[in-house]
């Protein structure tokens, strides 16, 4: 007779999902739906406050559990009590802050690795990745600990993440309960202690399949073009001073920047100002942009830092020139000076960007050699590469695990 | 067009009676019966062959070889699955007429609304406990799923009530081969959890009926398995608070005493009792008080 064995069990935890259309959530989502095709029994463990459904698609064979309480525990109503003691010592308040926050969310994950017994957990970025090493410390489930920018930023940066002081002295330790710590690439891997070092895996993230449909556009618009969301660590402020050095000499030439984010309104404000909304234009947020990468003449990236800069690579896979920072971690990887675009240097005033922009303006068959040498150099980042290495990944970490249930 | 799965064992009778009540169903689609034997007795195996044989029904069997249980044969039948839509039957267990009927214009009505999202249409219906008049039961179905399904008194989680696509059975993944009773109860929470909708029928009425007995049903074995959907969807009873877990575990004794009570097993039954005391000692005490001693 059939035997019916329920597939490895993964379970994929996150801190917010409920409603939010970020780019962590959609890889979240993707990745869920990724192991549900490939046969792994996945459930999606979050912590919201509200029962939203995720802004992403997840497949209907993907289980969704909001571990959230509906109600606040006696330790959570007796924290808040302490926490309102008048000259309460700091570091007392900031750690009752911690448990507030964490605390509840610890015991629902220990509760669900200590009797549902997943194979495999895989958490995303510190806010659960704390969280999932604490609760599967002493417990059989082996966790794979994502990091999805640039771990300097993830782990030292006062400005990212909970800025509470106990919370960024555990984010590294906790990383020491981990089977398996993520990083984007492996020069990623290198800033962690060196005890850690054997545990680090890169996996890249890919270049969506439905780039591969876009025409490719024989005779391009004289159009630069950029994508990402407007917030300063894209810094494209500075796009706008650089372009505003050069838009005098290249009248039919203009700048489509698409996106959103909370620095919008201050770059409409100084669009206006410079008076260039004809020719530096804000395109708003769009979904299908394989048909704008196909007709820009040159992508700019001006970002500070990056995880992954997805949309640099999606340019380039559709044989756009990219001109972005050489110092710009998550871009410097696969953009090569001169190879499929221009790495330059960072300067203030954005002298160095316009003077880069300047040089593809004005040479239409450099631009052409850049951008035919962008596929292969985004190669590496392809969506089977991507699900392979995940599949791998578990595969080894959970040889010889139990399954938990159906 | 449509499956209808019946799990049989050792009762060709009862499914008799089932088949009888599909024969009446006023929907005029095309369906075929797929009927999975869990390793009966031989001469109620022949039984049943020889009442698919003389059924006018499209009937399909398959017989296990020896008895695996309850979750193991209904994995038998998810897997046979082969038609877009799927109804499930217990062996012993009837539908009204119009069951079908009504459940295929509720469909239609949700299909057309593309919810994008798995659904199931339920109905009410009738308990009848043998020996006792029926009693209508209703299902709601527009409270919070999850903890109307753990407390299980507004939405109980019968297979038989229910009509819904292949797929939407098929995602959840297969019964949990570890819960040899109420492995219909974690079938649905995970159909929930995995963003299944459950729908009611507007209409009042009961459109099955629900043989019921606690005879020869093991009280242990009912509370080992209600122990087990306790642990496995901890994190979701959790999440209802400390009160509401104590009520839950409370009237988890309390079923496995009444069990333990129907099968005259007073010593089972007083230890079932006395573990529901330790959870909420005021409410046996009233409900000793209103009942007496029985559970």
């Amino acid at each position: 007779m059939k035997e019916f064995n329920a597939p490895k069990h993964v379970a994929l935890v996150i801190r917010l999902l409920g409603g939010r259309s970020g780019g962590a959530e959609r890889i979240y989502c993707e990745l869920a739906n990724l192991l549900a095709e490939n046969g792994y029994n996945v459930t999606c463990l979050h912590f919201d406050t509200t029962d939203a459904p995720p802004f992403y698609p997840l497949d209907s064979k993907v289980e969704l559990i909001n571990l959230q309480g509906l109600q606040d525990t006696l330790k959570q109503k007796l924290n808040k009590v302490i926490k309102n003691i008048p000259f309460l010592p700091k570091d007392i308040s900031k750690r009752i802050d911690w448990y507030n926050k964490n605390d509840y969310f610890i015991s629902q994950l220990k509760d669900y690795f200590l009797f549902s017994r997943p194979d495999i957990a895989i958490s995303l970025m510190p806010p659960a990745n704390t969280p999932t090493l604490l609760a599967a410390k002493g417990t059989s489930v082996k966790v794979i600990a994502t990091n999805h920018n640039v771990p300097k930023e993830d782990y030292h940066s006062p400005y990212r993440w909970d800025p509470n002081p106990i919370d960024r002295e555990l984010r590294l330790k906790a990383l020491d309960y981990a089977a398996a710590i993520h990083v984007l690439f492996p020069s990623f891997g290198e800033w962690f202690p060196s005890h850690l070092h054997d545990r680090i895996v890169a996996i890249p993230n890919y270049v969506s399949m439905e780039f591969k449909r876009a025409d490719q556009q024989r005779d391009r618009d004289n159009l630069i073009l950029a994508v990402g969301r407007l917030a300063p660590v894209k810094n494209y402020m500075q796009l706008l001073n650089a372009w505003s050095l050069i838009a005098d000499e290249f009248p039919n030439w203009s700048v489509l920047l698409y996106g959103t984010g909370p620095q919008k309104r201050e770059l409409k404000s100084r669009i206006s100002e410079l008076g260039m909304q004809d020719s530096f234009v804000l395109g708003g947020h769009r979904k299908d942009l394989g048909s704008e990468y196909s007709r820009a003449s040159i992508f700019c990236h001006p970002a500070l830092f990056e995880g992954f800069g997805l949309s640099p690579a999606e340019a380039l896979f559709l044989q756009t020139p990219v001109i972005s920072y050489a110092d710009c971690p998550g871009v410097n990887q696969f953009v090569k000076n001169g190879v499929n675009g221009l790495a330059i240097q960072r300067d203030s005033d954005g002298r160095s960007l316009a003077n880069a922009l300047r040089s593809l303006i004005i040479d239409s068959e450099r631009r052409e050699e850049l951008g035919r040498n962008g596929p292969p150099s985004v190669a590496e980042f392809s969506y089977d590469r991507y699900r392979s290495s995940w599949i791998n990944l578990i595969e080894r970490l959970s040889k010889g695990t139990e399954n938990g249930h159906a | 067009m449509l499956d209808i799965l019946i799990p049989h064992y050792n009762d060709p009778e009862g499914l008799a009676l089932s088949l009888r009540s599909i024969a009446r169903q006023t929907w005029r689609g095309n369906y075929r019966i797929v009927i999975a034997d869990d390793g009966s007795r031989p001469d109620f195996r022949r039984s049943l062959e020889e009442i698919a044989a003389a059924s006018k029904l499209k009937i399909d069997t398959v017989f296990g070889e020896i008895n695996r249980g309850r979750p193991y044969i209904r994995n038998v039948l998810l897997d046979s699955i082969e038609n877009r839509y799927v109804a499930w039957l217990d062996a012993g267990d009837e539908w009204y007429p119009e069951k079908l009927a009504k459940q295929f214009d509720k469909i239609e009505l949700i299909d057309s609304a593309c919810l994008g999202r798995p659904f199931w249409v339920t109905c009410n219906y009738d308990w009848a406990w043998v020996g006792r008049k029926r009693k209508k039961l209703s299902q709601r179905t527009d409270n919070d799923l999850i903890k109307d399904l753990l407390i299980g008194s507004n939405l109980r989680a019968y297979l038989w009530t229910l009509l819904g696509t292949a797929k939407s059975f098929k995602d959840v993944g297969w019964f949990d081969e570890r819960l040899p009773r109420m492995q219909d109860l974690d079938f649905f929470i995970r159909f929930v959890l995995h963003g299944g909708l459950i729908r009611n029928l507007p209409s009042d009425d009961a459109l099955c009926v629900y043989h019921k007995s606690d005879i020869g049903r093991d009280a242990e074995e009912i509370r080992a398995c209600n122990a087990y959907i306790f642990d496995k969807h901890r994190v979701l009873y959790n999440r209802y608070g400390k009160a509401f877990k104590r009520m839950r575990l409370y009237q988890m004794e309390m079923l496995s005493a009444r069990f333990a009570q129907n099968n005259d097993d007073r010593k089972l039954k007083a230890y079932y009792m006395w573990s529901a005391f330790k959870w909420r000692p005021r409410l046996l005490v009233n409900h000793i008080i209103k009942k007496g001693l029985r559970a």
